[in-house]
């Protein structure tokens, strides 16, 4: 094993472009300011060009292609008082929610345009999965069919009547918005 | 529907940022963490708070008028509970620097020593000037276990005896003295104090002071418990808090749940009826009252901050019973409509509609309170309304963990308690129990027949219908009756034939209706109107508009005109149509009276439909047409929005927009106009002078709006982009508090409008980024990247931002990807910041490990910095050989990376590289760059390459020449991260040495090595890093490889090796893993060479 502490050693990589971890400035910073290039005139123009003193003069369009309500953040709090299935739609069509490939509804917080009461959509979430697979046992015992098969046939008709805009689960997993 | 919710709520939350309606309680304080407990000072130019922004809580003082938060005294520990003397030179709070239990503390304002009047021997809670202005009084407990005594503190130190019997929260005293009111706490248990175990009372205690009589317990005609009560400066009236409901759902109504804002006049100890201030929509909390104003903690969006509220709340108490009936018909928001209710007095049809919206809001408890007041007239629907909340109730406690059980057997025992009851509402409640018992059938069956006259019953029963038969033809069939005579219920009908299909089925349906329907009817009405909405094209737009517009002048009923409204400009919105959409918007703002109510929420529909109209026009870059339309918004409605973007247009079109103002200067849109042209002069003014000049007098104008219209996003917005600005060019560290604060308010306040936010996210994040607050900055920036972007430019700039921020946050993976996209843009506008992208992404996947990537970004950025001729073109080409060279190591490549080494060498002999500062300078290292620095880096980067290529003579060689100048640099600048530094090369140059088998030398420098090390390790208080346990290691293989005999070594090895392998046993760290197996294998070996 005479050669072995080499590899010991060689946990410290001297002198390469990497700055030590126990220093005053954080390990990052002094990275990049050292090895970093500086661009000043185009650094100052894009800062400037970032930095605004007035709305994002955006269109209602671009809004809506990326999933985000005109209304802006109004979301699940006025969703408040209306029956569960229009609350339901709310959250499909804001992308905080989806229709899974299994017939459930999931919530899909990561890709929510506008923020959600996560506890208080959960619990809406639940009540209507319950729902679902009361009526799956319903639908399997009055037609003489599986669960799964009345399960399979209530999404296909299901997803039919999906809100225009909501979120739709596709058989690979990926998620996908309705247009109608 | 969505959109329909949506839309009316973007509308409701539009209109309440306007005068006019139902006051909304006004913002005070901003931030990242909760402000809390906010108190104003006796003049009222000052506002004490809370915060718990930096992780303990400390108290601040913002100025009211510029908003600017303070740290009023640093204590070193949580404080809380401020409250100034009557007089305002004095403030006492809760401090737990000595006792972790609380003492009560004062100081001399503005900013006085600290003198604490209690001790450790009890705990203090709550504390309040009584109004002599002198005396405090104290919520205190003595032991763990003890009561919650209300005690004065004496003059002298040490507490009186208690001011009321039992246990005491929240006092409050009034004004003359006499009457104290509190929140009676019981005690959960005999033996287990009120700290750990308690409930409250539920209702206020008030008593009397002067001996003269007992105390009284009030209890509010209200559901829910009582809380926070304090008397009004001038003694007439009592404010508190009151929890109605159950709103978290955890079973019980406490302080968990959302607050309620009251009043009940006071005289001689007694209250009078309750008088509802705030809407349930904000749950506001510790309302204390000012002379002008009440100051609230409201929680909104899941912060708490500081509010204010009018003392006699959001309905004035001058409205008339016919203009609240006007503003309930107007209003969107089911809240704002209960508490305009509250003011409506108590009918059956009144408590009716309560009840209603308070079971559509799922506030179950005042549905109870409301439905039992009821039964008092209507026994028999008082009492089935009772019924159904409590099947709800028990409904929702199933999440709660109640028995299913349970559940099903009184469910069932409603349901034959409710087969008895002759009452249409018995049918529909009996519906619900069996639909949530999963019984379809009979849920189905139970609504065959059911008498719809009553409002209520057809509601409950519609919102069955669409529970059981949504997507099924027979829904329309029942709903048909009650969707030809009502509106709400034809609108329902209609958005569900047209649910989730294209607009040629949509058409099919309402056609196929339409010859089945009442022509009259309301359902009529709306499916005609559905069938010619379902033929809008860009073509077909006007023919469209025309046949809306015929139907619109048939209909003079203004419900139905409101409707059709409503639904045009919806399909409009959803078309992205928006011709019709400022059509109909332009009819309806016209058509209503300005005294409605109705007219607020049809401005703001015509201000976004002509707002959109304008940034469509500027994204078209019809500059004239844009500026056409913001003017337009300027004169029929008031919207600061508009008047940005019509300033915008101007400045492109080269006019100076400020003769547009000129005719009443002391306007707001004058001062807003002002402002902002002040504001967007300041990046091109190079003056410090005038440039600090004009940034005051943009903030003058933006403090004199600000003092009349506090809430206005647009305003805060300019004032931190003003301040933010003057930070950018050289201001102080205030400047950006300043403008920190001002966004955030800008943010609270903008949170509805996309468009707001999207600025804001970006300058916020800007902001906290240059002071190097990645973590925060990279949280507004992926909130930022959701949103869209105005221009390509402002998009490839965020992204870079956004790397950045992911790169100092350990995501450089992340963000290399993401500057790689960018790269990807073809747009030609973007080609000059090319260099700037290559640069980053190249270091960003450099750090990730990606050397590969790395080398190839080097390679494209290095023809573009070697033909630049700008002011940082000799660092670039530096640092991008460099860079080159790394990654070459970092791949392996050693032979690529020696011609890179030698090509820096070469240029840093030209001269040294200027620093890297960033924009403006903003984050240039203290100390500038050193040339030394470089110096160094290439000769370690160059030993690595010959130790890597075998060429050790070379390699000694650099390393020798990169220590000598690393203990230069130490002895003249004594840093420790050099003795590490220094550690390390000695280490590998014995490692050279050991290749090249000279071991005696290899020894001298890992001695020199271990030297250097121990001596940061003692310096720096660090037992232990990979480096000084590979020093080790290194000693072990000389010892046991090499035959280095353990004497020679002049320490204990064996000694340390244990203890160390000790150490890393005991706490383990993953990166030592291999390092931990290691050592074992050594100890073994000595172990057994001694046998």
């Amino acid at each position: 094993m005479t050669r072995t502490w080499l590899l010991a050693l060689g946990v410290g990589c001297v002198g390469c472009v990497r700055a030590p971890d126990v220093v005053i400035v954080d390990r990052r910073t002094a990275l990049e300011q050292q090895a970093s290039g500086s661009f000043r005139g185009v650094e100052e123009e894009l800062e400037q060009a970032a930095l605004s003193p007035r709305p994002e003069p955006v269109t209602g369009a671009q809004l809506e292609a990326a999933g985000v309500s005109r209304g802006g953040d109004a979301g699940d709090a006025d969703a408040a008082g209306l029956p569960d299935s229009l609350r339901v739609d709310t959250l499909l069509v804001r992308r905080c929610a989806g229709e899974a490939r299994d017939g459930t509804l999931v919530l899909t917080v990561d890709r929510c345009t506008g923020t959600i009461d996560v506890p208080r959509a959960n619990r809406l979430v639940e009540r209507v999965n319950r729902n679902r697979r009361q009526l799956w046992q319903w639908l399997a015992q009055r037609t003489g069919r599986t669960p799964a098969e009345a399960q399979a046939a209530w999404r296909e008709v299901h997803l039919t009547g999906v809100v225009c805009g909501g979120q739709v689960q596709k058989p690979d997993g990926a998620w996908e918005v309705k247009r109608c | 529907m969505g959109g329909e919710a949506l839309l009316s709520a973007a509308l409701a939350l539009a209109v309440a940022a306007t005068a006019g309606g139902v006051r909304a309680p006004e913002r005070l304080t901003a931030g990242t963490g909760n402000q809390f407990l906010g108190t104003l000072s006796p003049d009222r130019a000052s506002l004490y708070f809370v915060s718990d922004e930096e992780s303990t809580t400390r108290i601040y003082v913002q100025d009211v008028a510029r908003g600017i938060p303070r740290l009023l005294f640093e204590e070193m520990a949580d404080v809380t509970w401020p409250r100034p003397s009557p007089d305002g030179k004095r403030l006492l709070y809760i401090s737990y620097r000595t006792d972790a239990a609380g003492d009560v503390c004062v100081r001399d304002l503005p900013g006085g020593e600290r003198r604490c009047l209690t001790d450790e021997k009890s705990a203090e809670l709550q504390a309040v000037w009584l109004p002599d202005g002198k005396t405090i009084a104290v919520v205190t407990r003595a032991g763990l276990h003890g009561d919650l005594e209300l005690r004065p503190v004496q003059p002298g130190g040490g507490l009186g005896a208690p001011l009321a019997s039992g246990n005491v929260s929240s006092p409050s005293f009034s004004p003359d003295g006499r009457w104290l009111a509190y929140i009676p706490v019981e005690r959960g248990s005999r033996d287990v104090g009120p700290s750990f175990l308690a409930r409250t009372g539920g209702a206020i205690e008030i008593v009397r002071l002067d001996g003269r009589g007992e105390g009284r317990r009030a209890t509010v005609d209200l559901p829910g418990t009582s809380a926070f009560p304090g008397f009004s400066v001038d003694g007439k009236w009592l404010y508190f808090t009151q929890f109605l409901n159950d709103t978290n759902l955890d079973g019980t109504i406490d302080g968990n749940d959302n607050g309620v804002l009251f009043r009940a006049a006071f005289a001689d100890g007694k209250l009078g009826p309750p008088d509802q201030l705030t809407s349930a929509r904000w749950n506001c909390q510790y309302p204390v009252p000012a002379a002008d104003r009440l100051i609230a903690t409201c929680l909104q969006h899941g912060s708490l901050d500081v509010f204010s509220v009018p003392l006699d709340g959001g309905v004035p108490p001058e409205w008339t019973p016919e203009r609240i009936d006007d503003e309930l018909s107007a209003s969107r928001d089911r809240w704002e409509r209960l508490l305009l209710l509250a003011h409506r007095g108590g009918s059956p049809a009144v408590l009716g509609e309560m009840i209603r919206l308070h079971l559509e809001l799922g506030e179950l408890e005042s549905a109870t309170f409301y439905a039992r007041r009821l039964e008092r007239t209507d026994p028999a629907a008082g009492g089935l309304l009772v019924e159904l909340a409590a099947h709800r109730k028990a409904d929702a406690a199933l999440s709660l963990g109640t028995l299913s059980s349970a559940f099903v057997r009184d469910a069932r025992a409603r349901l034959d308690r409710l087969a008895k009851v002759r009452h249409p509402l018995a049918a529909v409640v009996r519906s619900e129990i069996f639909d949530t018992l999963g019984d379809e059938s009979p849920a189905r069956a139970a609504l065959d027949g059911v008498d719809v006259t009553d409002p209520l019953v057809a509601s409950l029963y519609a919102e069955r219908l669409l529970a059981l038969y949504r997507g099924e033809p027979r829904y329309f069939e029942l709903l048909r009756p009650l969707a030809e005579r009502d509106l709400d219920h034809a609108e329902a009908f209609v958005r569900e034939l047209g649910r989730g299909v294209g607009a040629a089925e949509r058409a099919r349906r309402a056609d196929a209706w339409l010859k089945r329907v009442d022509p009259d009817g309301e359902l009529a009405f709306l499916l005609a109107l559905e069938r010619a909405l379902a033929d809008l094209t860009p073509e077909t737009q006007e023919p469209v508009r025309e046949r809306v517009f015929d139907i619109y002048r048939r209909n003079r009923d203004f419900a139905r005109r409101k409707a059709l409204v409503a639904a045009t400009v919806r399909r409009a919105v959803a078309a992205d149509n928006e011709y019709l959409q400022y059509q109909f918007a332009d009819t309806w703002v016209s058509f209503v009276p300005r005294e409605r109510a109705e007219r607020r929420y049809a401005e703001a529909l015509f201000r976004d439909a002509v707002l959109e109209r304008a940034y469509v026009e500027e994204a078209r870059k019809k500059i004239g047409d844009a500026r056409g339309r913001f003017y337009g918004v300027t004169l029929q409605a008031d919207s600061l929005e508009a008047h940005a973007g019509f300033i915008e247009m101007r400045l492109r079109e080269k006019i100076d927009p400020a003769k547009d103002y000129a005719k009443d200067p002391q306007s707001a849109p004058a001062r807003y106009a002002r402002a902002y042209l002040l504001a967007k002069g300041l990046p091109g003014e190079r003056d410090a002078e005038r440039r600090a000049r004009a940034a005051e007098a943009a903030i003058a104008e933006l403090e004199a709006i600000a003092a009349r219209a506090p809430q206005r996003a647009e305003v805060h917005l300019l004032w931190a982009y003003v301040a933010h600005q003057r930070w950018l060019l050289g201001g102080s560290r205030l400047d950006a508090v300043e403008a920190n604060a001002h966004y955030l308010m800008a943010l609270d306040l903008a949170r509805e409008s996309p468009r707001d936010r999207a600025t804001i996210l970006e300058n916020v994040a800007r902001l906290q980024s240059s002071v190097g607050n990645y973590a925060i900055a990279l949280g507004f920036l992926e909130e930022r990247h959701k949103l869209p972007f105005a221009g390509e430019v402002e998009r490839f700039a965020h992204g870079l931002a956004l790397a950045r921020a992911r790169y100092h946050l350990a995501d450089a993976a992340g963000a290399a990807a993401l500057v790689d996209e960018l790269l990807a843009a073809t747009d030609p506008a973007l080609a000059r910041f090319r260099p700037l992208a290559l640069d980053r992404s190249a270091l960003y996947h450099l750090e990730a490990g990606d050397a590969g990537a790395a080398i190839e970004r080097y390679a494209a950025l290095w023809p573009l910095v070697d033909t630049d001729a700008g002011p940082d073109a000799a660092r670039n080409r530096i640092t991008t050989q460099l860079g080159w060279a790394a990654a070459a190591l970092a791949a392996r490549r050693a032979d690529e990376a020696l011609p890179h080494i030698s090509a820096a060498e070469k240029l840093l002999g030209r001269g040294p590289p200027a620093p890297r500062d960033g924009p403006y300078g903003r984050e240039r290292p203290p100390g500038g760059a050193v040339p030394g620095d470089y110096v160094m880096l290439l000769e370690g980067l160059r030993a690595q390459a010959s130790l890597a290529l075998g060429k050790l003579p070379e390699a000694a060689a650099a390393l020798t020449r990169r220590r000598d100048a690393l203990a230069g640099r130490l002895a003249r600048d004594g840093v420790d991260e050099d003795r590490l530094e220094l550690a390390l090369v000695e280490a590998q140059l014995a490692l050279v040495a050991h290749r090249a088998r000279n071991d005696d030398e290899a020894l001298r420098r890992l001695d020199a090595a271990r030297r250097s090390w121990d001596e940061w390790s003692e310096r720096t208080g660090t037992p232990m890093d990979d480096l000084g346990l590979a020093i080790v290691a290194g000693y072990a293989d000389l010892h046991l490889g090499a035959g280095v005999p353990l004497a020679r070594l002049g320490f204990d090895l064996p000694g340390r090796l244990r203890a160390a392998y000790t150490r890393m046993s005991q706490v383990r760290n993953p990166t030592w893993e291999p390092l931990r197996s290691r050592y074992a294998l050594y100890l073994t070996l000595m172990s057994l060479r001694r046998e």
